[in-house]
């Protein structure tokens, strides 16, 4: 008898069918989503490729150090320049495969999207540099600022160079303007070395005395380039 | 909702390609109808928030298109559009989705859902660079509506589509258009009559035409000749 009596209130005090379901869920505010979470989402689609020459550079500089081969301290600075081409391009990735337009209207906008690429790949940038610097340092008998000074140079040279000719008419034409910069670099920095002993005497000295504040301006530039990038994604679309 | 465009315009050097345009739209599909250079990529590049205005307004329900709440309520496919080429359509509409906010159980569920619903779940996991030009707009409009949109905005959907895959497009639009505000672009008068309750025309980046159009006022296709001839 309880049983029965259950069954019929239930029956009867039902909740009824949710009215304008649909319509209640699409007026719900769009979850918050914080910074590091964007940042996470955009490390995810980075390509593979451009971690794994990150990692290859590493490897080299680490096994090279390791096994005191010469070349290591001479090859880093001269490869360095494409790790910065790698770098300009993938953020670029949505001019060149046409998907400005499509991110640019997303809630996180376009500019959020290609500030997280910049910002993932010069932090796991950075923690290279930081990491093979004192090695190569010890293994070859330098310090490890100056190490670190000379890597960096050509580093920063391409990226900055790189940054401006690809928001040019140029970077337009060309689909991989920056990696002739970057071989453009890495040649003057091979021929520097192997050419001519004054120049590179000179080279050793400049970076002796006013590494630091070479490096500084050159990270001021890139810095000042990017976020140009950043601030003309309109002129992209 | 009501999306207001209140006099916009928008200049490029010597050319007016947007001049003084204002109008209102609410829920249901408008037929956004002028020959190639009329100005309405430009008008709708503008009211997705890709182009910056030369001067007006343009609100959703008091919200101005630069912030991340109108975003949130926008939906966007574009005339032309482009892809990662080591996407597939599942991973496309997915990475879209993850943009527009979506956690990631729900952008799982949605890719799926729309995926069904455009006719491509049987290739979701295939590269779009195999895809023909009918089955990337299918998936275009995925990604526009993965968000479920209260403002749908698509430049040229049906171009480059047969007449099935137009039919079935428009289809498509008419029954997103029954909750939802959607403009959508086109210089085939035939879509908007099927679909559009609202029709406006545009020619040399003005607004000639803006309303309901009936069988009493005549043939539209006439009428669309007549005004660009």
């Amino acid at each position: 008898m309880k049983n029965d009596w259950k069954e019929s209130l239930k029956a009867a005090f039902d909740a009824p069918e949710p009215g304008n379901k649909k319509e209640f869920l699409r007026n719900i505010r769009p979850r918050e989503v914080s910074t590091p979470r964007m940042l996470f989402q955009q490390v995810q689609y980075i390509r593979g490729a451009v971690w794994i020459f990150a990692l290859m550079i590493m490897i080299f500089a680490l096994l090279g150090s390791w096994k005191q081969m010469e070349e290591t301290e001479d090859l880093i600075p001269v490869i360095m320049p494409f790790l910065a081409a790698i770098s300009v391009l993938e953020t670029r990735r949505s001019r060149k495969c046409g998907m400005i337009e499509i991110e640019m209207v997303t809630r996180f906008s376009l500019r959020s999207v290609i500030l997280a690429r910049m910002l993932a790949l010069g932090l796991v940038y950075l923690f290279t540099v930081c990491v093979i610097s004192p090695v190569i340092a010890a293994a070859f008998g330098g310090k490890a600022l100056l190490t670190a000074m000379r890597i960096l140079i050509p580093y920063l040279i391409t990226m900055s160079i790189s940054l401006q000719v690809e928001r040019s008419v140029w970077g337009r034409k060309l689909e991989y303007a920056s990696l002739a910069i970057a071989a453009a670099i890495a040649i003057a920095m091979f021929w520097i070395k192997n050419t001519d002993s004054a120049l590179l005497l000179g080279y050793t000295k400049v970076i002796e005395n006013c590494g630091v504040l070479i490096v500084l301006v050159l990270a001021g530039i890139t810095a000042f380039e990017q976020w140009k990038t950043i601030n003309n994604v309109e002129e992209f679309a | 909702m009501k999306l207001s465009v209140d006099r916009l315009s928008k200049q490029f050097r010597n050319k007016i390609a947007v001049d003084r345009v204002t109008f209102n739209l609410t829920e249901g599909v408008t037929g956004l109808l002028g020959a190639n250079g009329a100005g309405k990529t430009t008008l709708m590049r503008m009211m997705t928030g890709i182009l910056e205005p030369t001067s007006g307004d343009i609100t959703a329900d008091g919200i101005p298109v630069h912030t991340e709440e109108y975003r949130a309520l926008l939906g966007y496919l574009p005339q032309d559009f482009g892809y990662y080429p080591e996407f597939t359509a599942r991973e496309f509409v997915r990475y879209i989705a993850a943009l527009k906010g979506l956690d990631k159980r729900e952008a799982k569920r949605k890719t799926e859902e729309l995926l069904e619903l455009v006719g491509l779940s049987d290739v979701a996991g295939k590269k779009i660079k195999t895809f023909s030009g009918g089955m990337k707009q299918r998936l275009g409009i995925a990604q526009a509506i993965v968000n479920d949109p209260k403002i749908l905005i698509l430049d040229e959907p049906t171009a480059g589509l047969d007449p099935k895959e137009r039919v079935r497009f428009r289809n498509m639009i008419a029954e997103i258009g029954k909750d939802t505000i959607v403009l959508f672009s086109t210089h085939i008068v035939s879509d908007i009559e099927h679909i559009a309750s609202n029709v406006m025309m545009m020619r040399d980046g003005q607004i000639i035409y803006e309303g309901a159009w009936s069988d009493e006022q005549g043939d539209l296709e006439q009428f669309y000749m007549e005004e660009f001839e």
